[in-house]
C-alpha cells in the first residue's frame, strides 16, 4: 500500500463537494493519506468483475448473434474467441460502473475504491480511458498467450510503484475504501463464481440449444 | 438510462463513450433486450402469423438500434476538430458498409414476413386436406393457414389414424403445429409421393413412419419462416433437426439433413437411420402395387402395363403383348427373373419371403406365360 496523497493531491477539487464525496469514500490511514491498492486486491477484484460480467455480456451476444455463437459453441477454440470477444464489452460495463458509483462487483468485494486526482470517481471519458489502457497494455487486447505477460507486467508495475500505466495516463487511482483491502474475500468470491459458472453454463448452453 | 439515451441520440456524448458506451454496449444490451422480449412473446405464441409479426417487429427494433447507436455517434463529432471528426465518421461509414451489405436481403426477408404476416403467404393457398376413411391427405404448400385447417379436419373426423402427406414443405411453424397435432393424437405418417422440406417435420412426428414405393423425401435446413439459410450457420437449431432429434433419428442422417442443398436418402438409409419405421413386407409389396398401379395403360418394356395386385406376401404385375407376334423380339422370361432380382429392394423382400409374379397375356387375354420370383442367386 502506498502514500497516495501525491496522486489525490491531498484532496484537492474545484468542487468542494466532489472532494467531500471523495473523501467520505477513500480510506483514510489517519494522518491524511489514502492508501493505494495492491495487486493482489486488484487482481482478484478484477477477475470478480469479470467472472460477474463476462458471462451475462455472452448471454447478451448470444441472444443478439445466435448464429455466431452457435458457431462458436461448435469450435474448438470456440470459449476462447467468444472471452476474447466480450472481454471489450466487459471492460466498457466497469468503466460505466466506475464512473457511476467509482466501484463494481469486485471492487466491492475487494474493499476497493476508484479515486481521480479530486478523490471523487473518475468522469464516463476518464474511466473508458483508463479501461482502454487496461485492455490494451494490461490484458493486451485478450490475447490468450500475451495475458500472462501483461498481467505479470502490471505485478511489476503496482510492486514496484503503486500504480500501473493506465492509472498514470488517465490520472486515476484504485484505493482503499475502508481500513483495509480484501483479497482474500475478492478470491472467495472469484472462486465461489468460477464454481458456479462451471455448473450453470453448459445449462444454459444446453437451454439455449433448444 | 433514459437521459443516457437522449444524450447520445443529440450527440451530447464524448465520441469515445459514444463509440464505446453508445455503439458497443448500450446497443449490444438494447438489442438483447428486444430479443428476449420478442423471444418470450413468440415462444407464447402458436400463430405463424403472429410470430412473424413479431420477428418484423424485432428486425425493426434493431434498425432503430443500429440507427440510434449511429446517429449518436455521428453527432457526438459535432464539436470535434477536424482532424478527429473526419477520419471518426470515415471510420463510421466504413461500418456502416459493412452492417448494411446484406441490406437487399434483409429488405426482401421482412417483404416476405410482412406478406406472411399480413397473411398473404408468398407460397400461396394452404394444402388441400381432406379426410378419407381413416387417413387425412394434406395434398400442397403447407403456408398459412395449413395447420388451422389441418386441426379444424382432424377434429371432424376422429376416425383418422394416418396423415398422408403430399407437399414440398413450406412454413416451418405450420408444418411444426401440425407436427404437434400428429404427435397428440398418435398417428402415423406416410409420405405418398413427395414429401419436401417442411413437410418432413410434420411426417417426423408420425408414431409409425412409412413412404410410398418410390416416395422422393427430401430433407433440408428451414428457417422458422420456411425460407433456406444462406450458410451452415445454426444448423442444429433448425426446425427441421429438432423434429429429426424428437424422432430419435441417427445423428448423422440429421446432419446429412440439415444442409442448405435438399438431400433425397434412399429409403433404405431411412430406415436404418430411424427415420422411417420399419415396414412389414406385405405393406411394402402393397405399397410398390400402388405405386406401380399408377403406370396402369402405359407402354413398360414394349407391353402394356395391365396393372399391379398385391396380397399378403404376394404381388403380381400383368403385361399385355401389343405385338401380333407372341412376344416382343429379344424378350425372354429369364429377363425377368434378372430385372427383379437386380432391384435391391426388390432383391430383400424376395429374401424375407415375398414371391414377385410376372403374367404376360395376348391381346385376347390368354396367358402366354407367367414368371414367378422366389428366390435370388447371389450377387
Amino acid at each position: 500500500m502506498t502514500d497516495l496523497t501525491r496522486y489525490l493531491g491531498q484532496g484537492a477539487s474545484d468542487d468542494p463537494a466532489a472532494a467531500d464525496a471523495g473523501a467520505d469514500a477513500v480510506a483514510d490511514a489517519g494522518d491524511g493519506q489514502a492508501l493505494l491498492a495492491g495487486p493482489w486486491a486488484r487482481f482478484w477484484a478484477r477477475s470478480v468483475d469479470l467472472l460477474v460480467m463476462m458471462p451475462l455480456l455472452a448471454v447478451a451476444a448470444d441472444l443478439v448473434f445466435p448464429a455466431l455463437s452457435a458457431r462458436l459453441v461448435a469450435a474448438r477454440v470456440g470459449g476462447i474467441l467468444a472471452a476474447i470477444m466480450v472481454l471489450p464489452f466487459a471492460l466498457i460495463a466497469d468503466a460505466v460502473l466506475v464512473s457511476a458509483w467509482g466501484r463494481s462487483p469486485g471492487k466491492m468485494a475487494a474493499g476497493l475504491v476508484v479515486r481521480d486526482r479530486n478523490g471523487v470517481a473518475p468522469s464516463l471519458d476518464t474511466a473508458l480511458d483508463r479501461n482502454l489502457g487496461l485492455y490494451a497494455r494490461g490484458f493486451i487486447m485478450g490475447i490468450p498467450i500475451l495475458v500472462p505477460l501483461g498481467l505479470i507486467a502490471s505485478y511489476h508495475c503496482l510492486s514496484v510503484r503503486g500504480v500501473t500505466v493506465w492509472d498514470e495516463d488517465s490520472d486515476s487511482y484504485v484505493v482503499l475504501a475502508g481500513h483495509a483491502e480484501r483479497p482474500a474475500r475478492a478470491a472467495a468470491v472469484a472462486v465461489a463464481l468460477l464454481a458456479a459458472l462451471h455448473l450453470a453454463w453448459p445449462a444454459y448452453l444446453a437451454v439455449a440449444a433448444r | 438510462m433514459t437521459g443516457f439515451l437522449l444524450r447520445h441520440w443529440r450527440g451530447a456524448l464524448s465520441p469515445l463513450c459514444a463509440w464505446l458506451v453508445g455503439g458497443m454496449l448500450a446497443a449490444l444490451l438494447l438489442a438483447a433486450g428486444a430479443r428476449l422480449i420478442l423471444l418470450a412473446l413468440t415462444l407464447s405464441t402458436s400463430s405463424l402469423r403472429v410470430a412473424t409479426a413479431l420477428e418484423l417487429a424485432g428486425h425493426g427494433a434493431m434498425a432503430a438500434i443500429l440507427v440510434w447507436a449511429v446517429v449518436g455517434i455521428w453527432r457526438s463529432y459535432a464539436g470535434e476538430p477536424n482532424k478527429t471528426k473526419l477520419p471518426g465518421r470515415l471510420l463510421l461509414l466504413a461500418m456502416l458498409w459493412f452492417v448494411d451489405w446484406r441490406l437487399p436481403d434483409r429488405l426482401e426477408s421482412a417483404k416476405a414476413l410482412f406478406q406472411i404476416a399480413s397473411g398473404h403467404d408468398p407460397l400461396g393457398p394452404p394444402a388441400a386436406i381432406r379426410a378419407l376413411g381413416d387417413r387425412i391427405l394434406v395434398d400442397g404448400p403447407l403456408s398459412v393457414g395449413a395447420s388451422a385447417r389441418f386441426a379444424e379436419e382432424l377434429g371432424g373426423h376422429p376416425e383418422v389414424r394416418t396423415v398422408v402427406l403430399r407437399s414440398n414443405g413450406g412454413q416451418a411453424m405450420e408444418a411444426e403445429m401440425i407436427a404437434k397435432a400428429i404427435r397428440a393424437a398418435g398417428l402415423d405418417t406416410y409420405a405418398l409421393d413427395h414429401c419436401v422440406s417442411a413437410c418432413t417435420i410434420a411426417m417426423a412426428a408420425g408414431r409409425e413412419r412409412r413412404a410410398a414405393h418410390g416416395a422422393k423425401i427430401g430433407f433440408q435446413q428451414v428457417t422458422a419462416v420456411g425460407h433456406m439459410e444462406e450458410d451452415e450457420d445454426g444448423r442444429f437449431r433448425s426446425p427441421v433437426a429438432d423434429a429429426l432429434v424428437a424422432a430419435r433419428v441417427d445423428r448423422d442422417f440429421i446432419e446429412m439433413a440439415t444442409g442448405t442443398m435438399i438431400w433425397y436418402p434412399r429409403h433404405g438409409e431411412m430406415v436404418d437411420a430411424g427415420f422411417l419405421t420399419r415396414q412389414t413386407v406385405s405393406d411394402h409389396l402393397a405399397d410398390i402395387a400402388r405405386f406401380a398401379d399408377e403406370r396402369r395403360g402405359k407402354m413398360v418394356d414394349h407391353f402394356l402395363f395391365e396393372g399391379a395386385w398385391a396380397s399378403a406376401m404376394w404381388i403380381r404385375h400383368t403385361y399385355r403383348v401389343t405385338t401380333d407376334g407372341e412376344v416382343p423380339g429379344g424378350f425372354t422370361f429369364f429377363m425377368v427373373n434378372e430385372k427383379v432380382c437386380a432391384d435391391d429392394e426388390f432383391r430383400s423382400l424376395i429374401a424375407e419371403g415375398a414371391t414377385f409374379e410376372h403374367v404376360y397375356i395376348d391381346r385376347d387375354g390368354w396367358l402366354l406365360g407367367r414368371v414367378v420370383v422366389q428366390e435370388c442367386p447371389e450377387p
